[in-house]
C-alpha cells in the first residue's frame, strides 16, 4: 500500500507536472501571440540573414559577390565628440568639396576636416534639420528644418516660414532644387518656389489628387515631380503640362497588402526618389519600385530589404539606396547589397543576397547606427546620416 | 512503454480542454474585424498582413542619462481650445488630463518634483499642430497627449517619431492613425473601426436592416470615419444606399434630406458633431421621415440632446466608454472631476484622465528618458489590460485600443448604454 | 446822360463786385484749404496748369527731356555713349565737336551702358522693359534684345567677354547672359535692390551693391549687402555686410584692385526726427573693402561737421589709384578723394578706430581734396582712358559735365540738346533731388524716395511726442489721385504734405516759398510714373494664380458660404483703379504708441516695390499683413481661407499695377466682378 501510494504519488506528481507543463507552454504560445511576435520576427529575420556565413571581409570576395553593386567600407564615424552639434543626424549632403549634415541641434558642415556648426544663431530657421539640397544653378543651400525653410547663400541665411511667405507650413520634411524651382513638402502640403518669378505654388487637397496636405518627401526627374504624400500614396506633378496623377495602394487597405506588385505597397510614403527611369517609394511598410510602367514591391520576408520600415530612399544611377531603422540596404533589381552594424562593437556586416541566397561578410568597420536616415554619395565616397552620429564610407575597388 | 504511452494518452486527454481554450485564442482578426467583413478574405489571402508584429524601435537613445536639477517633470498636452467647434470637448479632455496631474503631483509627482502640464491649442493655422509639437520638444516634454481631431492628430503624430517624443492619443477615432506604424504612439479610445463594426452588427443583424442612408459632415472625421462602416456594409452583403454630406456649420439640410427620400432607406446613418447632427434630425423628423436612425460616437453628446429634443429620441450611437458602470474607479473620477470642474466628465475627459495616468506611470517606471517611456508605453506588458475609469485597455500590435466600445439608445430623452453586439462576437 | 452812364457803371461794378468778392472768397477759402495756409497767391495756373497730366496741356506745359543718367567712353575716347533716361535713347557724343551725334532709341527707362573692348559693341539695360539692348555701333543699330530678370540696371562683362553680368534691380538678381547664345545662363540671388556693379581688375570677382537694407527683426539696427560673385564658378560666394548703411548705388575697383569703393548712406532711422536740427541725421560716405580673404570692410564718411554731402551716385578710380570720386546728386558736387590718405590711414587705424570713423563727421578732412560744383542732380561718372577727363552726367541739366582730373575744374559742358527750357515741373524735380532745404543739407526728397519709390525705411517723425507715430515710408509714385496723404490722412493735399509742415518735421528750415512749392507739387503729381509691374504682371492678363486671387480680392462670401460685411471686403477699401477709396479705416493694426486714429486706405498699386508693409512698416512681406498682424479678420475677412487661398490673393495683389497699363476692357471685368 505504501508502495503503491508512493507510486501513485508519482505518476501524480509526474502526471500533474505534464499536464502544467503542457498549459504553461500553450498559455505562453498565446502570450506571445500579441506580446512577441515582433521580436520573434526580428530574431528570425536575423537568422535569415546571417545564414550562411561567408568567408570574412575580404574586399575581393564581397566585390565579386555584389558584382556589379558598390561595396562601401573602411567606415569613419563623427558624433558630437567630434565636433558634430548633436548625435542625431537627420539627413545629409554632400556640395563639392564639403559636407552638410542636417542635425537636431543645428546644421554642420565638414570642410577641410573640421566641423562647423550653424544654428538659429547665424540666421537658421530651426535648429532641427530634415532635409538639405544644393541648387546646382546657384550653389545656394536650400535646408529645411521644423522651423521653416533657409536659403543659405554664401554665408547668409534668410527663412522663408508660412508666416512670411507663401511656404505651405514651417516643418519641412523634403526639400529639393530642380533648376530654378525649389520643391518642397511640408506637414501642410508641398508646393514650390520659383525663384524666378518669386512666386509660390502649394499643393493640398483642394488643388490636387490627395486626400489630406500632409507631404512627406519629393523629387525630381524625367520631367515630373513626385510628392510622398503620407496616407496619399505617391503624388506625380508634370511640370510641361501642371497636371497631377496619384498613385496608391491598389488594395485599399491600411492593415494589409494583397498583391505586392500591383502596386504601392502602403498609402503612407515616407522617400521618394527617381533616377534612371526608376522611380523608388520608401514607406514604413516596404518599398516599392516603379519603372513606370511596372510596379514591384519588396519587404524584409521576401527579399534581401533589411527592414520594412524606411526612413529614406536615394535612387543613384540604377542603385536605390534605402535607409531603414535595421541598417542600410542597396539594390540595383537584381542583388541586395546590405550594411549593418554590430551592436556591440564598432564593426558590422556586409550582406550579399541573389535571389534566396544571402552571404554575410564581416566588417571590420561600420557605420555610426543602423537607425539611418540619411545618405548621399560623391565620387568613392558615401557619407550616411544615423540616429548617432554621420558616418563616412570608402568604396572598395 | 505501455505504461508510458498510457500516460502520453491520458495526458492528451486531460489537455485537450487546455489546446480547447488556446483554440479559443486563435489568431484574432486585425481591429476585432468580425470573420464576416475581412477585407478580400473570400477571394485572397493577403500576401502580407502588417499589424501581425509590433514595430520595434530599433534607434538609440535608451542610454541618454536624465536630466539634473529639473524643478518640473513637463508633459505636453494638445488639444482644441479655441477656435473650433471641438473647443468644449478639447476643455473637458484638458481638464481630465489635468486632474490626473494634479492627483499625481498629490501624490508625490515624480520622486518628489511635480508634473506639469504643457498646454497647447491645436487650431491655428494651416497645420498649426506641427508647430506645436515642435514647440513642446522645445519645452522639454517627456511625452504628450492629445488630440481629437483627425487632421491634428495625424500631423502631429507624423512629428513625434522625428522629435522622438512618446504620443498617447485619447480622443481622435481615426482608425489610420495607429496604422502609420510610428513606434511612439499609443492610443487609448476606440476607433471608427470599432464603431463602425458595433453600428453595422446592430443595424444589419440585430435590426434586420439592409438598406442605410449616411449623412456625414464633410470633414476628416466624416470621411475617415465612414470608410470602416461603408465597407462593413458592402462586405455584410447591405451597400449603402446612399451617402450624402454637409459642411461644418451648415444648418439647413433640405437637400440632404430630399435625397433621402429619394433613396428610400431603411435606416439613417449621421456621421458628424453633435451641433450640426442635433438640427439634422430635427429637421428629418419635421420632414416626416419616421425611419430610425443611427450615429457615430460624437452624436453621444448632451449638446444634441439639447438641439434635437423629443426627435432625439430612439437614436442609437455608440460610445467609446460607458460612464453608468457601476465601477468604483470611475465613480471615483466623476466624483472629482466635478467636485474641481463643476461639471460631469465626458468621454474626452474620462480617456485623458486614463492617458494622462497612463503617462504618468510610465514616466515613474521608466524614468526620464523617452525611450524609456516609449519602451513602458509599447511593450504590451506594462499597460496590456489597463483598468482605467474607461474600462479595460487592450492594445493591438499596432497599439491601437481594441477595448469593449459601448452603444447607446435615447430614451425619455437620456442615454442609455448598454453592450456592442461585438461583445459577444469577439473574445476580448 | 453822364449820369446815367455813371448809375451804369456803377451797377456794372457792383454786379462784378457782387460775383467777384464771393468768387475770390470761394477761392480763398479753396486754396487755404488745399495748401493749409491762408496767404498762398491765389494763382489758378499753378496748381490747375501745371498739374494737367496726360493731355494737351501737360504737352504744352512740359518738356521731352532728355535727363542723362549713365554713361560710357570708347576705348579710344573719342566718343561718349550717354544714357538718356528720360529720352529712352542711347546718346552718341563726339568728344571732338561736344555734339550729340547719333540718337538710338532703346527701351523703356533706360539705365546703363557698357562697352566691349573693341567697341564695337554696346550693351544698354532697359530698366522698364527686362532687357538689355545690344547696339552694333559701326551700324548703331540694336542687333539684338536680351532677355533678362526684372529691372535690369547695372552691368559688367566678364573679362572674356562672353558674359554679361545683369543687376536686376526689382527682382534683386543677377542674370548672367550667355553672350555665345544670347541666353540668361543663370541667376544669383543678390541683395535687396540691387543696382551697380563692377569687375574685379583681374576679372576673377564681379561686386554688386544694393539699395536697400536687408531683412532683420522689426526697428533692429540695418544693414545692406555687397554681393561677391566667383565669375570663375558664376556663383556668389560671399555676402558682404555693411552695417547700419544703406542705398549702395555704386562700387568700382582700384587698378590694382587693392581697393573697392562704393556710395553709400547712413541713416539714422532709429532716432526720432527731432535730431534733424542737431544735424547727423543722415550721413554719406564710402564704403570700402579689402578685397580677398579676411579683408576689412569700413565706411568713411565724406561729409563735414554742419555740411553732409547727399545722396551719393557713382564713384570712379583714376588709373594711377590715386583719386576717386564721387558724385553727390544731391548737392550737385563731385567730391575727389584722395585714396592714398585713405590707404594710409587704414593702415593705421585699429578696427575699432575704423569703426568710429565710420561715424565721424571730421575725419573727411583727411581725405576729402575738393568739392566740384556741378550742374543739377550729377549722376553717373566716366573716366577717359587716359585718366585725365571725367564725364559727368547732369541728369538735371540734360549736359554731361567734363572735368580735368589734374586740375580738378569744370572744362566744359557738354550740351545733349535738350529742351533748353526749365518747366515748373522740371524745377520741382530739381528741388525733390537737391538736399539744399534741409537744414546743413543733410537730405533731400530723393534721399528717403529714392526713384520716388520707398527707401524701405521706418522713421519717427517726432511730431507731436518722441517715439510715438512710427511711420513707413511710402512710395511716390503717381500719387495724384490718391490724397489724402500722410498715413493717418491729415494732409489732403501735396501742398499741405510738402508746405509748411513739412518744414517743420522734416526740413527745419526755412518752407519752400510758394514757387518752389507749386514747382515742386507739380512735379511729384506729372512728374512720377509708376514702373510697369513686369514680373508679376507684364501683359495684363493674368496667370491662374492670380485670376484665382482676384476672386477672392472681389468676394463677398466666405468659404462657408457666410456674407463678409460689405465693409470689410477687400475691394469696398481698395477699389480700382487705384485701389484705394481714399477714406480713412481702422483695420485693428494701431501699435501701442500710435495716436488713436483710423488709417489712410492706401493704394495698391505696384506693391510688388513696395515692403516693409502697414503703416508702420512692420509687416515684412505681404503675408504678415494677415499672418502675423490682421489675426482677427478686421483688415478683410481672411482667416477662413487655406494657406493657397492666401497664396492666390497675395500673387493678385502683386500683381496689381498702374491703369494705364491695363487692357483696355479691364474696368468692365472688374465692373462685372463687383456686380
Amino acid at each position: 500500500m505504501r508502495f503503491l501510494n508512493r507510486k501513485l504519488t508519482k505518476r501524480i506528481t509526474v502526471l500533474l507536472f505534464t499536464i502544467l507543463s503542457f498549459a504553461f507552454s500553450g498559455f505562453s504560445l498565446h502570450e506571445q501571440d500579441i506580446h512577441l511576435q515582433g521580436d520573434r520576427n526580428d530574431n528570425q529575420q536575423a537568422q535569415r540573414k546571417n545564414l550562411p556565413e561567408g568567408s570574412g571581409f575580404s574586399s575581393t570576395n564581397v566585390k565579386q559577390d555584389a558584382g556589379e553593386m558598390p561595396v562601401y567600407g573602411h567606415w569613419k564615424s563623427f558624433t558630437k565628440k567630434d565636433g558634430l552639434p548633436a548625435d542625431k543626424a537627420f539627413c545629409v549632403r554632400i556640395d563639392g568639396d564639403r559636407v552638410l549634415v542636417g542635425t537636431s541641434a543645428g546644421l554642420a558642415v565638414y570642410e577641410d576636416g573640421k566641423w562647423h556648426t550653424y544654428t538659429t544663431e547665424d540666421g537658421l530657421a530651426y535648429n532641427s534639420i530634415l532635409s538639405i539640397d544644393v541648387s546646382e544653378l546657384t550653389g545656394d543651400v536650400w535646408i529645411g528644418t521644423m522651423g521653416g525653410l533657409t536659403r543659405w547663400s554664401a554665408g547668409s541665411f534668410y527663412t522663408f516660414t508660412q508666416f512670411n511667405s507663401g511656404l505651405a507650413n514651417d516643418v519641412i520634411y523634403s526639400v529639393i532644387c530642380d533648376g530654378k524651382d525649389v520643391w518642397v513638402a511640408t506637414a501642410g502640403g508641398a508646393g514650390h518656389y520659383d525663384t524666378y518669378a518669386d512666386q509660390w505654388e502649394i499643393y493640398m487637397q483642394n488643388n490636387a489628387p490627395m486626400h489630406e496636405p500632409w507631404t512627406y518627401g519629393v523629387c525630381a526627374g524625367g520631367g515630373k515631380i513626385f510628392i510622398a504624400a503620407w496616407g496619399g500614396g505617391v503624388i506625380e506633378y508634370n511640370t510641361s503640362t501642371k497636371k497631377f496623377r496619384d498613385y496608391v495602394d491598389p488594395d485599399g487597405q491600411m492593415e494589409l497588402d494583397v498583391f505586392p506588385d500591383d502596386g504601392l505597397v502602403h498609402d503612407i510614403t515616407t522617400g521618394v526618389s527617381w533616377a534612371d527611369g526608376v522611380l523608388w517609394v520608401g514607406t514604413y511598410f516596404g518599398l516599392s519600385w516603379y519603372d513606370g510602367a511596372h510596379w514591384k514591391g519588396y519587404f524584409d520576408k521576401d527579399s534581401g530589404l533589411l527592414s520594412n520600415f524606411i526612413n529614406f530612399v536615394k535612387a543613384d544611377g540604377q542603385v536605390g539606396w534605402i535607409c531603414t531603422d535595421k541598417g542600410l540596404s542597396s539594390f540595383d533589381g537584381k542583388t541586395w547589397v546590405n550594411y549593418q552594424k554590430n551592436e556591440n562593437h564598432d564593426g558590422g556586416k556586409v550582406l550579399v543576397t541573389h535571389g534566396k541566397d544571402t552571404k554575410t561578410y564581416p566588417s571590420p568597420t561600420s557605420f555610426a547606427n543602423n537607425f539611418i536616415l540619411g545618405v548621399d554619395f560623391q565620387g568613392d565616397e558615401i557619407w550616411v546620416a544615423t540616429s548617432k552620429g554621420v558616418s563616412r564610407g570608402e568604396r572598395i575597388k | 512503454m505501455k505504461t508510458i504511452l498510457k500516460w502520453l494518452m491520458f495526458s492528451f486527454l486531460l489537455l485537450f480542454p487546455v489546446f480547447q481554450l488556446t483554440g479559443q485564442e486563435k489568431k484574432k482578426n486585425y481591429g476585432n474585424t468580425p470573420d464576416e467583413i475581412v477585407p478580400y478574405k473570400r477571394f485572397q489571402k493577403a500576401y502580407l498582413n502588417f499589424f501581425d508584429t509590433i514595430q520595434p524601435f530599433t534607434g538609440p537613445g535608451r542610454e541618454k542619462a536624465p536630466p539634473a536639477n529639473l524643478s518640473e517633470v513637463r508633459i505636453g498636452f494638445l488639444g482644441p481650445l479655441a477656435g473650433s467647434v471641438m473647443v468644449p470637448q478639447g476643455k473637458q479632455m484638458l481638464n481630465g488630463a489635468a486632474l490626473a496631474i494634479e492627483e499625481a503631483n498629490k501624490g508625490g509627482g515624480y520622486h518628489g518634483i511635480p508634473f506639469k502640464l504643457m498646454v497647447h491649442n491645436d487650431v491655428g493655422l494651416w497645420g498649426a499642430a506641427a508647430n506645436k509639437v515642435v514647440e513642446m520638444n522645445d519645452e522639454g516634454v517627456w511625452a504628450f497627449l492629445g488630440t481629437i481631431d483627425g487632421t491634428n492628430s495625424h500631423v502631429a503624430l507624423r512629428m513625434t517619431l522625428k522629435l522622438e517624443i512618446p504620443m498617447i492619443n485619447t480622443g481622435d477615432p481615426d482608425p489610420t492613425l495607429t496604422e502609420t506604424r510610428i513606434p511612439w504612439l499609443i492610443r487609448v479610445i476606440s476607433d471608427d473601426r470599432q464603431s463602425s463594426y458595433a453600428l453595422a452588427e446592430y443595424i444589419y443583424h440585430i435590426k434586420g436592416l439592409s438598406r442605410a442612408a449616411v449623412v456625414r459632415v464633410d470633414n476628416r472625421y466624416g470621411r475617415v470615419g465612414i470608410t470602416e462602416f461603408r465597407e462593413a456594409s458592402l462586405r455584410m452583403g447591405h451597400p449603402l444606399v446612399l451617402e450624402v454630406r454637409y459642411a461644418e456649420g451648415d444648418t439647413v439640410f433640405t437637400k440632404q434630406i430630399q435625397r433621402i427620400t429619394d433613396a428610400s432607406p431603411d435606416a439613417i446613418v449621421l456621421w458628424g458633431n453633435a451641433k450640426e447632427a442635433g438640427v439634422l434630425i430635427k429637421q428629418i423628423r419635421a420632414a416626416g421621415i419616421k425611419l430610425p436612425i443611427f450615429g457615430s460616437d460624437r452624436l453621444m453628446s448632451p449638446e444634441l440632446l439639447k438641439i434635437a429634443g423629443k426627435d432625439a429620441e430612439g437614436l442609437v450611437t455608440t460610445c467609446q466608454y460607458n460612464p453608468k458602470l457601476d465601477d468604483p474607479k470611475l465613480k471615483a473620477f466623476q466624483k472629482h472631476y466635478y467636485d474641481r470642474f463643476g461639471i460631469e466628465p465626458d468621454v474626452f475627459a474620462a480617456h485623458a484622465y486614463d492617458g494622462m495616468n497612463i503617462i504618468i506611470a510610465a514616466i515613474r517606471k521608466a524614468g526620464l528618458n523617452r525611450y524609456r517611456i516609449r519602451d513602458a508605453l509599447t511593450d504590451m506588458k506594462t499597460f496590456q489590460g489597463y483598468h482605467g475609469v474607461t474600462g479595460k485597455i487592450i492594445f493591438d500590435p499596432s497599439w491601437n485600443d481594441i477595448g469593449s466600445i459601448w452603444m447607446t439608445e435615447v430614451r425619455d430623452g437620456k442615454y442609455i448604454f448598454f453592450h456592442s453586439p461585438l461583445d459577444t462576437l469577439v473574445v476580448k | 446822360m453822364r449820369k446815367k452812364r455813371l448809375v451804369y457803371l456803377g451797377a456794372i461794378f457792383v454786379v462784378i463786385g457782387l460775383i467777384i468778392i464771393p468768387a475770390h472768397n470761394l477761392a480763398r477759402k479753396h486754396v487755404n484749404y488745399m495748401t493749409a495756409v491762408d496767404d498762398h497767391p491765389l494763382d489758378c495756373i499753378s496748381c490747375h496748369l501745371y498739374t494737367q497730366r496726360d493731355n494737351f496741356l501737360a504737352k504744352i506745359v512740359n518738356a521731352p527731356y532728355l535727363s542723362p543718367f549713365n554713361l560710357a567712353v570708347s576705348p579710344d575716347g573719342s566718343k561718349l555713349y550717354v544714357v538718356a533716361q528720360e529720352g529712352n535713347a542711347l546718346l552718341v557724343v563726339d568728344n571732338q565737336s561736344d555734339q550729340v551725334t547719333d540718337k538710338i532709341p532703346v527701351g523703356l527707362q533706360p539705365h546703363s551702358v557698357v562697352i566691349n573692348r573693341d567697341g564695337n559693341t554696346a550693351f544698354v539695360s532697359n530698366e522698364w522693359a527686362d532687357n538689355v539692348y545690344e547696339i552694333d555701333l559701326p551700324s548703331l543699330k540694336v542687333t539684338d534684345t536680351l532677355i533678362t530678370g526684372n529691372g535690369p540696371a547695372g552691368m559688367v562683362l566678364s573679362k572674356d567677354e562672353k558674359f554679361l553680368y545683369v543687376v536686376d534691380s526689382y527682382s534683386n538678381e543677377v542674370s548672367i547672359i550667355d553672350l555665345n547664345t544670347k541666353t540668361e545662363k543663370k541667376r544669383l540671388v543678390a541683395g535687396n535692390n540691387p543696382v551697380g556693379a563692377a569687375l574685379s581688375p583681374s576679372g576673377d570677382l564681379v561686386y554688386v551693391t544694393s539699395r536697400r537694407i536687408l531683412p532683420r527683426p522689426y526697428r533692429a539696427p540695418i544693414s545692406t549687402e555687397m554681393t561677391v560673385i566667383d565669375a570663375a564658378k558664376q556663383r556668389v560666394i560671399e555676402r558682404k555686410k555693411f552695417r547700419d548703411a544703406y542705398i549702395m548705388e555704386n562700387v568700382t575697383f582700384s587698378p590694382t584692385g587693392d581697393l573697392a569703393v562704393a556710395t553709400l548712406i547712413r541713416p539714422k532711422n532709429l532716432m526720432p526726427s527731432i535730431q534733424v536740427e542737431q544735424g547727423w541725421m543722415m550721413t554719406y560716405g564710402m564704403g570700402i573693402i579689402e578685397p580677398g580673404k579676411n579683408g576689412r570692410i569700413f565706411q568713411l564718411l565724406t561729409d563735414e561737421p554742419n555740411a553732409y554731402y547727399s545722396d551719393p551716385f557713382d564713384v570712379v578710380v583714376t588709373p594711377d589709384g590715386k583719386k576717386a570720386f564721387i558724385s553727390n546728386s544731391g548737392v550737385d558736387v563731385i567730391t575727389v578723394i584722395d585714396l592714398n590718405k585713405v590707404r594710409k590711414l587704414l593702415a593705421t587705424s585699429t578696427p575699432e578706430m575704423l569703426k568710429t570713423y565710420s561715424d565721424h563727421l571730421g575725419i573727411s578732412s583727411r581725405y576729402v581734396l575738393k568739392r566740384i560744383r556741378t550742374g543739377a542732380n550729377p549722376k553717373g561718372m566716366v573716366l577717359s582712358p587716359d585718366g585725365k577727363h571725367l564725364y559727368v552726367t547732369e541728369r538735371l541739366e540734360d549736359k554731361v559735365a567734363v572735368i580735368n582730373t589734374e586740375t580738378l575744374e569744370i572744362e566744359k559742358q557738354i550740351d545733349l540738346g535738350g529742351p533748353g527750357r526749365v518747366t515748373v515741373a522740371r524745377k520741382g524735380r530739381r528741388l525733390f533731388n537737391n538736399s539744399g532745404h534741409t537744414f546743413q543739407n543733410q537730405y533731400g526728397c530723393y534721399t528717403c524716395h529714392p526713384d520716388a519709390n520707398e527707401d524701405g525705411v521706418v522713421y519717427n517723425m517726432a511730431g507731436v511726442g518722441m517715439g510715438r507715430n512710427l511711420t513707413n515710408t511710402l512710395s511716390l509714385f503717381d500719387i495724384g489721385d490718391t490724397h489724402p496723404y500722410k498715413w493717418n490722412g491729415h494732409n489732403q493735399s501735396v501742398y499741405k504734405q510738402d508746405g509748411m509742415r513739412f518744414s517743420t518735421f522734416l526740413t527745419r528750415t526755412e518752407p519752400f516759398d510758394y514757387d518752389q512749392l507749386d514747382a515742386l507739387v507739380a512735379y511729384i503729381i506729372t512728374g512720377i510714373k509708376n514702373p510697369p509691374n513686369l514680373r508679376y504682371n507684364p501683359t495684363g492678363e493674368l496667370t491662374e494664380i492670380q485670376k484665382r486671387g482676384e476672386k477672392i480680392f472681389f468676394r463677398t462670401h466666405t468659404n462657408f458660404g457666410k456674407e463678409i460685411p460689405i465693409n470689410n471686403r477687400c475691394y469696398i477699401c481698395h477699389p480700382p483703379p487705384h485701389f484705394t477709396n481714399r477714406k480713412l479705416e481702422n483695420v485693428g493694426t494701431l501699435a501701442e504708441t500710435d495716436d488713436s486714429i483710423p488709417f489712410d486706405t492706401p493704394d495698391l498699386i505696384d506693391l510688388f516695390a513696395g515692403g516693409p508693409y502697414l503703416h508702420d512698416g512692420r509687416a515684412a512681406t505681404l503675408e504678415e499683413i494677415w499672418t502675423k498682424y490682421g489675426t482677427e479678420d478686421r483688415h478683410g475677412v481672411i482667416n477662413d481661407l487655406t494657406k493657397n487661398q492666401l497664396n492666390d490673393l497675395i500673387e493678385y495683389l502683386k500683381s496689381i499695377r498702374d491703369s494705364r497699363y491695363y487692357p483696355k476692357d479691364y474696368h468692365k471685368i472688374l465692373k462685372e466682378l463687383n456686380k
